[in-house]
C-alpha cells in the first residue's frame, strides 16, 4: 500500500475528527448511552394489600401481596397470622419471581412429536379424560397414581376421590427427608402425629445434627422459636454438635465437631453421663418409660434394660474414640443438658433409611426421655390433628406401588426414592397413567436425566403446572396452575406448630393467561370423570368446609401478636369470646385475618402422646428387626438404641475424601428456579450460580486449591464441577457439598445440571436406601 | 429532628438472608446474569458477611447483616465531586442517580464496601418487569447504587402523616429488611428520641459499631452474641 | 487590518534567512520519508482501533472491563496517575533547567515540553473513560463539589494544562516566525507567529514571559501530581492513606518523566539524525538525574512500606502482604527492579551510562513506574476491611485496547507536531552560540574568587562550563 501525502492529511484530518467527535460531542454519546440504557418506569397506579399464604415449602406462612394497580410488588409477612406473626424467610419474599417467572404457563400444552402445541381447556380435559376412561376400560385405570406434596383438606379430599372414581389408591405424597426426631417419636412412642418442637421456652438445645434454623420443620417458626430462646433471660444455650459448620453450628454457643456418623455414639455418651451421675428424670423415667430397667418377660427371660446397655458399652473413653470428641468435651456437655430444665435434643434428617442414620435419631430421642423432656413445655410436644375430620376415611390407605416399603416409609424412606425404586423395578407394577400436582420429582431426584426416563415409561403423564420445568417438560400434556397468589389456600397447621390451625386465603391475583388454581383442576377433571366431588368451584369448597369450625366451639380468628397474647390468657382462664357469631361471619374474618386457630395444649397428655404397645415412652423397639443386616449388633441389643458405625465406603485411596451433604435454606424451596433464593444459596458467598465444595484448608494447600477456584469433585459413580472454598473449619479427609442446587444456565433456567447428589452411589440392589453418608470422591482442577 | 438509626441483634439473628431478598424486590435490584454473578457484580444493598473470630481452634463464623452504615460522617460523601451522594438532615447517606457520574471515587472511599456500580444495563425478563416496585427508581447502567434505609418509604410516611393531621409516629417507617426479619432481629427508630427502641437498645451492654475506630461514627448499631 | 499588515509583511519580508547549519533542524517538516507516513498509518491505525474498544464499552458499559465489586478501579485509572506522572517530564524538569540557567538544557527543553502537553490530554481522557456516565461529565462544572479531591485535580490539572500549553508555546514563537517566513503559503503558521518580528523590544517581553512562565509552572507542576495522590492519600483505604504520598508521587512522576524524555529524545536524535543537537553528554546528565530519581524514588518507597510493617495494624499488613508476597507480588518485585536495579546498575557506571544504557534503563523505569501505580491503585481495592469474598482483578481486552490506544496516540500527536514544529528550539540554539557562552563565563566568573580567575585566564572555564 503506497500513502501519498493528499491521502494521508485527509486520513489524519477524518481521524481527528472521529477523535474529536468521540472526545467531546458529549450530546453524541448521550444519545448513545439513552439508546443503549434503555430505561425502564415501573407503571404507578393504586395501592391495595391482599392476604395469602405461602406455598413455596410446607411452613405455612400467612403472607400480605402489595399491589400497585393489578400488579404485585411485594410480599411481607401477615401479621396477623400466629405461624409468623409478619416474619418471612427468604424463599417467601421471592414468591413474586414465582409469580412473574418467565417460564409461567398461559395455556394447557398438548406434547406432539417433540414440540408444544396450545391447546384449549375443553380439548385438554377431554383428550385426557378420553385417555383415562380407556384405561378403565382395559382394567388398567387402578393403576393411575397422583404425585403431589403432602396434600390436605379439600384438595386431598378431591384427589382421593379421584383416584377412587378410576379404581386406584396410589396417592403418592412426597415428603422429602424425614425429620429425624419425627421418626424417632413415631417409633418410640407410637404415635402418628408428628411431633412439635417448644424451642421458645426450652433453656438448652442441643442439636445432634438438626439444621433448626435452616427450614426444618415450618422455617419462619423455627426461627422465632429461636428468637424468643435467646432473647429471653435466663438466655437459652444452644449447642450443636455435627461434622459441618452449618448456619445453626455457626448460630450456637458451642460448636462440637463429630466425625460423620457418629451423632449416635455421641448422644449415648451423653446418656452415659446423664445415667452414671443420676443426672436425669428419674419421675418420668420410671413411671413413663418402658426398656430402661432390666426386665423379666412373660417366658421369664431376663433382658437387659437400655441403662445397663448404655453403662456396659458407652463409657467416655470410647465414646471419644468413636466421635473424635474429648471427653471432658461430652461430659461438659452432658452435665449442662443434664442440670438445665426444660433441655431439648434434636437430632438430624433421616435422608436413608440406614441403621446408623434410624438408630442415630433414636439414640439422640432418649435424651429427651432421660429429661423429660416429652410433651412437657419446652420439650418435644405433639401436633394436634385436623380439627376438621373428613367425612370418609379417605386416606388411610397406603399407596399400593409403595408397600414393599411401608416399613422403611415408617422409619423416614424417602418417598421419591422408594417412587424411584418401584419405576426401577416395573414391580409392585408400572402406573399407566401418572397425575402431577405441582411437583417436579425429576428436579429433585438426584439423577435428573435417568429418573426422567424411567418415569417416560409410564404411557400418560398429565403434569398441573405453573412452570414448564424439568418435570413438566417430559409430560403428555401441561396444564397450566395458578399460582397461590392466584389461587384459594387451604392451610392445615405446618409441621412444629403445636396448636391447631386452618389457614384461609382469597386469590390475592387475578390468575396469569389461561392458568386456573389446582384444585379447579382436580375438581375438574373429577367430574368430567363422573366421579362426585364437592360442588361449586374449588374457592366455595374450601370454605364449606371450614365453616364447619364454627361447630368446634373454640379458638378464634388470628390475629396480632397482641390478640395471639390475649387469645392464650383468655384460653389458659377457661374463656371463649368469639369475634363472630354466624359461620359466615367467621369465614369472612379469616379471609381477612388469613385464618383460625386455637392456642390451647394440654401438656403430659400421656393417652395421647405415648401410645406404643406398653403405651409408655419405649427404650425396647422390636420393629427394628427388619433394619438388621449382617454387620448389626447380634440379639437383644439390636432392639434398642445403640451405636452403629456407618460402613466403609468403596473407593479406598483412590477417593480419599469422604462427602458430608447438607442441604441449606435456599434448598428447601419447592420452586428451585427462583433466581433470588438461588443467589442466597451460599450464604455469605457472591458468586455461588451453582454447586461448591467446601474443603479443609490443609487439603486445599495441598491439591494447590484456592477459594472460587472451579475443581471437579469425581465419584466412583460421577463428576461434577463445584467451586471450591476453603475454610479451617472443615477437617482433613471431609468435604461437604450441598445435595442439589445444580443448574449452571442463567439465573432463571428451570431445567439444572447435576447438583452434589449425583455423587451418591445408589444402595443394595431391591432397596431405596440412598447412601448419603457413605460416598467418597477426589478433587482434581477444572 | 430525627436521626433514624438501626439496631441488629446478631444474638437473634438466625442468618437466614430475608433481609437480603425483601430489600432487592423492593428497591428494585436487578437480578445478575451468571456471568455477572461470576464476576463479584451481584448487588446486594443488604449482605450477609461473615466476621471469623480468631485464636479458636476452628473458624468460627460470626454472620452480619450488613446494609448501609449511614455514618454521620461518611466517608463517602467527602469525595464525590458531584454532590450525587450526600447526607440528609435526619442522617440518611442518599444517591442521587441521575446526577452520579459513575466515577466510583465512593465505592472505593467507604471502608465498608457497600455501594455497588451498575457495570451494565439492568436486564429484567419481561414478565419479571412485573413486579418492579413504581416508588424507586430502576438505576440505569454507569451509576453507584447504595441503601436508603428505603428513604422513599419515609417520604411515602411523612405525606401519609400530613395528610392526616397527625406527626410521624414510631411505627409508620421502617425500612424492608426490618419489616421482614422473622427472628425480629432488627429494630429501626430515631436515636434521638429517648423512648424510641433503637436508643434503648443503643444502651445495651452488646452495643458495638463495625469499624468503630475509623471515626465514621455509623448509626447501624449490632447487639454481639451472648447474654 | 491585521491582513493588511500581513499582505504587507510578506511584501516586504527578505528572503527566508539562512539558518546555516541549523537548517537540519527544518528538515522533518520540510520532508516527509515514506518511514513517516507508514508509521503515523500504524499509529493512527491502532490508536482509532482502540477507540473502537470504548465505543464497546460505551455500548455494554464498564461490565466490559475486569473490574468488579470491589476493586472498581484498575488499567485506567493506573493509565491517568501514569500519564500524569509522564508530564512532569516536560513542564516541570524544562523550567526547572530554565531557572537554573542549565545550558544543557537548550536542545532538550521543546522536545519535553511536548511530552507534558501531549500526554496530559490522555491523563484526563483515562479518567473520562473510566466515568461510568461520561455523558455527565460537564457534571463536575454544574455540581462541582470543592471538598472532593477530584475536583482539586479538575482544577489543577486544566490550570496545569493551560499553563503547559503556554509554556510550550512562548518558546515556540520565533520559531514559528522563521516556518512563517519559509513557508508563506501555510497560513497557520502567520496565525501563530503573532507577528513576531524578532525586535529586540519583542525578544526583551518574550524572555521575560518565560522566564515568569518558568516561575509559575513549577508549583503547579508539583501541586497536580500531588494533588493526583491525594485521591488516594485523602481516603482512610490502607495504603492510601499516607502523609507522604504528595511527595512521594511527585518524585515518581518526575522519575517517570525523565524516563519518557530520554526514550523520546533518543527517538528523535535516531530518526531526524541530529546527533549533533542531542548530544550525548545531554543523555549522560539525564542519566545522572534519572539515577538520583531512581534513588530518592527508592528512599520514599522503602520509607512508606518500612513505616506501614512497624505499624502493622492488620489491615494495612493485608494490602502489604498481599504486595510482598500475595497475588501483587509478581508487578511488586518487577516494580523494584526495574525502577530500581536495573537503572542504578546502569547509570551509576560511566561505562554503560551511555545513550543506549540510559535509553535501556528509561525503558525499564517506564514500565517499572506504570507497575508502581498498579500496585498502588489495584491491591489496596482487593483487600476491603470487612470480610467479603474478592475475586480478583484481570484487566479484558477492552482495557488494554484503550491503553494501546492511549499510547498510540500520544505518540503519533508527538509525531505530527515534529512535523509541524521544530522538535528543538532553533533560536534557542542561536541564542546559545551567540549570547551564552559569554554569559557563562561571566556568570563562572562570578563563582569563583576575583583574583585567581583573573590570574588563569576565562578559556579553560568556557570549555567546561555546561
Amino acid at each position: 500500500m503506497k500513502l501519498s501525502r493528499r491521502g494521508f492529511v485527509k486520513f489524519s484530518a477524518g481521524s481527528a475528527a472521529g477523535l474529536g467527535l468521540a472526545g467531546f460531542s458529549l450530546k453524541a454519546l448521550s444519545a448513545l448511552n439513552a439508546t443503549v440504557a434503555e430505561e425502564i418506569y415501573p407503571p404507578r397506579g393504586p395501592e391495595s394489600f391482599g392476604n395469602s399464604i405461602c406455598q413455596l415449602c410446607p411452613g405455612g406462612c400467612g403472607i400480605t401481596v402489595r399491589k400497585v394497580g393489578a400488579r404485585a410488588v411485594s410480599v411481607t409477612g401477615n401479621k396477623s397470622s400466629p405461624i409468623n406473626s409478619g416474619g418471612l424467610c427468604p424463599i417467601g419474599v421471592a414468591s413474586l419471581q414465582y409469580l412473574y417467572h418467565p417460564e409461567r404457563l398461559r395455556s394447557p400444552l398438548k406434547k406432539q412429536g417433540n414440540s408444544w402445541s396450545k391447546i384449549s381447556w375443553k380439548q385438554a380435559v377431554d383428550e385426557i379424560t378420553s385417555r383415562l376412561r380407556s384405561l378403565a376400560e382395559r382394567g388398567e385405570s387402578e393403576r393411575v397414581a397422583v404425585l403431589s406434596h403432602p396434600l390436605s383438606g379439600v384438595l386431598k379430599e378431591s384427589v382421593s376421590k379421584l383416584l377412587r372414581g378410576l379404581g386406584s389408591r396410589d396417592l403418592i405424597e412426597l415428603s422429602g427427608p424425614g425429620d429425624g426426631t419425627q421418626v424417632a417419636v413415631r417409633i418410640m412412642q407410637g404415635v402418628t402425629e408428628a411431633p412439635a418442637y417448644d424451642l421458645a421456652s426450652s433453656n438448652y438445645i442441643l442439636t445432634i445434627g438438626c439444621e433448626i434454623l435452616e427450614g426444618w420443620t415450618s422455617p419462619v417458626w423455627d426461627m422465632k422459636g429461636f428468637s424468643q430462646f435467646r432473647g429471653k433471660r435466663p438466655r437459652g444455650r444452644l449447642v450443636y454438635a455435627g461434622p459441618r459448620q452449618s448456619v445453626t453450628a455457626a448460630k450456637a454457643d458451642s460448636w462440637i465437631p463429630l466425625r460423620p456418623g457418629s451423632g449416635g455414639a455421641f448422644a449415648l455418651g451423653i446418656a452415659y453421663v446423664l445415667i452414671s451421675e443420676r443426672l436425669y428424670d428419674f419421675e418420668f423415667v420410671h413411671s413413663q418409660c418402658f426398656g430402661f430397667e432390666d426386665w423379666r418377660d412373660s417366658e421369664g427371660k431376663l433382658h437387659a434394660g437400655f441403662r445397663s446397655r448404655v453403662l456396659d458399652g458407652y463409657p467416655l473413653n470410647r465414646v471419644s474414640e468413636l466421635t473424635g470428641v474429648a471427653p471432658e468435651q461430652i461430659l461438659r456437655v452432658a452435665r449442662e443438658f443434664g442440670s438445665t430444665r426444660p433441655a431439648l435434643a434434636l437430632a438430624g434428617s433421616v435422608e436413608s433409611v440406614s441403621p446408623n442414620s434410624v438408630m442415630t435419631a433414636l439414640c439422640v430421642h432418649s435424651l429427651n426421655a432421660l429429661s423429660g423432656s416429652i410433651d412437657r413445655r419446652g420439650g418435644v410436644l405433639l401436633q394436634y390433628p385436623d380439627p376438621l375430620k373428613t367425612e370418609e376415611k379417605l386416606i388411610a390407605e397406603f399407596p399400593p406401588l409403595m408397600t414393599d416399603f411401608k416399613a422403611r416409609l415408617r422409619f423416614g424412606e424417602d418417598p421419591l426414592q422408594v417412587l424411584d425404586q418401584a419405576l426401577q423395578r416395573r414391580e409392585p407394577y408400572l402406573p399407566s397413567a401418572l397425575l402431577l400436582l405441582e411437583t417436579d420429582p425429576v428436579f429433585d431426584s438426584r439423577e435428573p436425566e435417568d429418573f426422567g426416563k424411567r418415569l417416560r415409561q409410564i404411557p400418560l403423564i398429565v403434569s398441573i403446572s405453573s412452570l414448564l420445568n424439568a418435570t413438566s417438560s417430559l409430560a403428555d400434556y401441561v396444564l397450566p396452575a395458578a399460582t397461590f397468589l392466584e389461587s384459594w389456600v387451604e392451610q392445615p397447621a405446618p409441621p412444629g406448630v403445636p396448636f391447631s390451625y386452618e389457614g384461609l386465603s382469597a386469590p390475592a391475583l387475578e390468575p396469569i393467561g389461561e392458568s386456573r388454581s389446582v384444585g379447579d383442576i382436580v375438581l375438574t377433571l373429577a367430574r368430567a370423570l363422573a366421579v362426585k366431588v364437592p360442588e361449586g368451584d374449588y374457592g366455595s369448597a374450601v370454605k364449606n368446609r371450614l365453616a364447619r369450625l364454627y361447630e368446634e366451639k373454640r379458638g378464634s380468628v388470628a390475629g396480632t401478636v397482641f390478640d395471639q397474647l390475649w387469645q392464650q390468657l383468655m384460653e389458659q382462664s377457661g374463656w371463649w369470646a368469639p369475634t363472630y357469631e354466624t359461620p359466615d361471619q367467621l369465614l369472612q374474618q379469616m379471609e381477612t385475618k388469613g385464618g383460625w386457630w386455637d392456642s390451647f395444649y394440654r401438656y403430659e397428655d400421656w393417652s395421647r402422646s405415648l401410645r406404643t404397645s406398653s403405651g409408655k415412652f419405649q427404650f425396647y423397639l422390636p420393629e427394628a428387626e427388619f433394619l438388621r443386616d449382617s454387620n448389626s449388633a447380634p440379639g437383644d441389643s439390636f432392639y434398642f438404641p445403640h451405636f452403629e458405625s456407618p460402613p466403609k465406603p468403596p473407593g479406598g485411596d483412590a477417593y480419599p475424601f469422604l462427602v458430608n451433604f447438607f442441604d441449606p435454606l435456599a434448598a428447601k424451596t419447592r420452586q428451585s428456579a427462583l433466581p433470588l433464593v438461588r443467589e442466597i444459596a451460599g450464604g455469605q458467598v457472591q458468586n455461588n450460580i451453582g454447586v461448591w465444595v467446601e474443603l479443609g484448608q490443609e487439603d486445599a494447600g495441598r491439591l494447590g486449591v484456592r477459594s472460587g477456584d472451579l475443581v471437579w469433585v469425581e465419584s466412583p459413580r460421577s463428576r461434577i464441577q463445584a467451586f471450591a472454598r476453603t475454610s479451617t473449619s472443615v477437617p482433613a479427609g471431609l468435604v461437604n457439598i450441598p445435595r442439589g442446587l445444580g443448574g449452571k444456565n442463567g439465573p432463571w433456567n428451570v431445567i439444572s445440571t447435576p447438583g452434589g447428589a449425583s455423587l451418591v452411589e445408589q444402595g443394595k440392589a431391591n432397596e431405596p436406601t440412598v447412601r448419603w453418608t457413605e460416598t467418597r470422591v477426589r478433587i482434581t482442577r477444572a | 429532628m430525627s436521626r433514624w438509626g438501626m439496631v441488629i441483634d446478631i444474638d437473634k439473628c438466625t442468618a437466614c438472608q430475608a433481609c437480603v431478598v425483601a430489600c432487592k424486590v423492593e428497591n428494585n435490584i436487578r437480578t445478575p446474569s451468571e456471568e455477572d454473578a461470576l464476576k463479584n457484580r451481584t448487588i446486594s444493598w443488604m449482605n450477609l458477611i461473615s466476621l471469623h473470630g480468631e485464636g479458636s481452634e476452628q473458624e468460627r463464623a460470626t454472620f452480619l447483616p450488613r446494609p448501609c452504615m449511614h455514618c454521620d460522617n461518611p466517608p463517602c460523601i467527602k469525595v464525590c465531586p458531584v454532590d450525587a451522594t450526600n447526607i440528609s438532615a435526619e442522617g440518611i447517606v442518599r444517591q442521587v442517580y441521575p446526577r452520579c457520574i459513575g466515577c466510583r471515587y465512593c465505592t472505593n472511599a467507604c471502608p465498608y464496601t457497600v455501594r455497588y456500580f451498575n457495570w451494565s444495563a439492568p436486564q429484567w425478563p419481561e414478565e419479571a418487569q412485573q413486579y418492579l416496585n413504581p416508588d424507586v427508581s430502576v438505576r440505569p447502567k454507569g451509576v453507584v447504587e447504595k441503601c436508603t434505609f428505603c428513604h422513599h418509604r419515609l417520604q411515602k410516611a411523612k405525606e401519609k402523616a400530613r395528610v392526616e393531621h397527625r406527626e410521624l409516629r414510631q411505627d409508620d417507617y421502617v425500612p424492608a429488611c426490618v419489616e421482614i426479619c422473622p427472628a425480629n432481629a432488627m429494630a429501626f427508630g430515631d436515636l434521638d428520641d429517648p423512648n424510641s427502641e433503637v436508643s434503648q437498645l443503643a444502651k445495651n451492654t452488646r452495643a458495638f459499631r463495625l469499624l468503630e475506630e475509623l471515626g465514621t461514627q455509623p448509626k447501624v448499631i449490632y447487639l454481639k452474641e451472648g447474654e | 487590518m491585521s491582513a493588511a499588515t500581513g499582505l504587507d509583511r510578506t511584501a516586504v519580508m527578505p528572503a527566508p534567512t539562512d539558518l546555516g547549519p541549523d537548517e537540519v533542524l527544518l528538515r522533518p517538516i520540510l520532508k516527509s520519508g515514506p518511514g513517516f507516513y507508514w508509521l503515523a498509518a500504524i499509529l493512527a491505525a491502532l490508536g482509532f482501533g482502540g477507540l473502537g474498544a470504548w465505543v464497546y464499552q460505551l455500548y455494554f458499559g464498564l461490565g466490559v472491563t475486569g473490574l468488579n465489586w470491589p476493586v472498581f478501579w484498575g488499567v485506567y485509572i493506573t493509565n491517568f496517575v501514569f500519564f500524569i506522572g509522564i508530564s512532569h517530564a516536560g513542564t516541570l524538569i524544562s523550567a526547572i533547567l530554565r531557572l537554573c540557567h542549565a545550558e544543557w538544557r537548550r536542545p532538550i527543553t521543546r522536545a519535553a515540553e511536548v511530552i507534558t502537553v501531549m500526554v496530559l490530554f490522555f491523563g484526563a481522557g483515562s479518567v473520562i473513560v473510566d466515568l461510568g456516565r461520561p455523558d455527565r461529565a460537564l457534571n463536575v462544572i454544574l455540581h462541582g463539589q470543592i471538598r472532593s479531591p477530584l475536583i482539586w485535580d479538575v482544577v489543577s490539572i486544566s490550570t496545569y494544562l493551560t499553563g503547559s500549553v503556554i509554556y510550550l508555546f512562548l518558546p515556540l514563537i520565533p520559531d514559528i516566525a522563521i516556518l512563517r517566513d519559509r513557508l508563506p503559503h501555510r497560513r497557520i503558521y502567520r496565525w501563530l507567529a503573532l507577528g513576531w518580528q524578532g525586535t529586540e523590544r519583542q525578544k526583551h517581553i518574550l524572555e521575560k514571559a518565560i522566564a515568569v512562565m518558568a516561575v509559575i509552572i513549577v508549583p503547579i507542576a508539583v501541586s497536580v501530581h500531588t494533588v493526583v495522590s491525594w485521591v488516594f492519600a485523602m481516603t482512610i483505604q490502607p495504603m492510601w492513606h499516607s502523609t507522604i504520598f504528595g511527595p512521594y508521587f511527585v518524585v515518581g512522576a518526575i522519575f517517570s518523566g525523565i524516563a519518557a524524555l530520554i526514550v523520546a529524545m533518543a527517538l528523535i536524535r535516531r530518526f531526524y539524525h541530529l546527533e549533533d543537537y542531542l548530544k550525548d553528554v545531554s543523555f549522560n546528565n539525564l542519566g545522572l538525574l534519572l539515577l538520583v530519581m531512581s534513588l530518592l524514588w527508592l528512599y520514599f518507597t522503602f520509607a512508606e512500606y518500612l513505616t506501614t510493617y512497624r505499624g502493622g495494624e492488620p489491615i494495612h499488613m493485608a494490602v502489604f502482604y498481599t504486595k510482598i508476597s500475595g497475588s501483587y507480588a509478581v508487578p511488586f518485585w518487577s516494580m523494584v527492579v526495574a525502577c530500581f536495579v536495573i537503572p542504578v546498575a546502569l547509570l551509576s557506571n560511566r561505562k554503560t551510562r551511555t545513550v543506549k544504557g540510559c535509553v535501556v534503563a528509561s525503558l525499564f523505569v517506564l514500565v517499572g513506574m506504570y507497575l508502581e501505580r498498579y500496585t498502588i491503585v489495584v491491591p489496596t481495592l482487593s483487600k476491603p476491611r470487612l470480610p467479603i469474598e474478592v475475586i480478583g482483578y484481570s484487566p479484558t481486552w477492552v482495557e488494554w485496547s484503550l491503553t494501546i490506544s492511549f499510547f498510540s496516540l500520544f505518540i503519533l500527536l508527538y509525531l505530527l507536531f515534529t512535523k509541524f514544529f521544530p522538535i528543538i528550539s532553533i533560536w534557542e540554539i542561536q541564542e546559545g552560540r551567540e549570547k551564552s557562552i559569554a554569559e557563562v563565563t561571566e556568570r563562572i566568573q562570578g563563582y569563583l574568587p576575583a583574583n585567581r580567575f583573573q590570574e588563569r585566564g576565562g578559556e579553560g572555564a568556557v570549555t567546561t562550563a555546561r
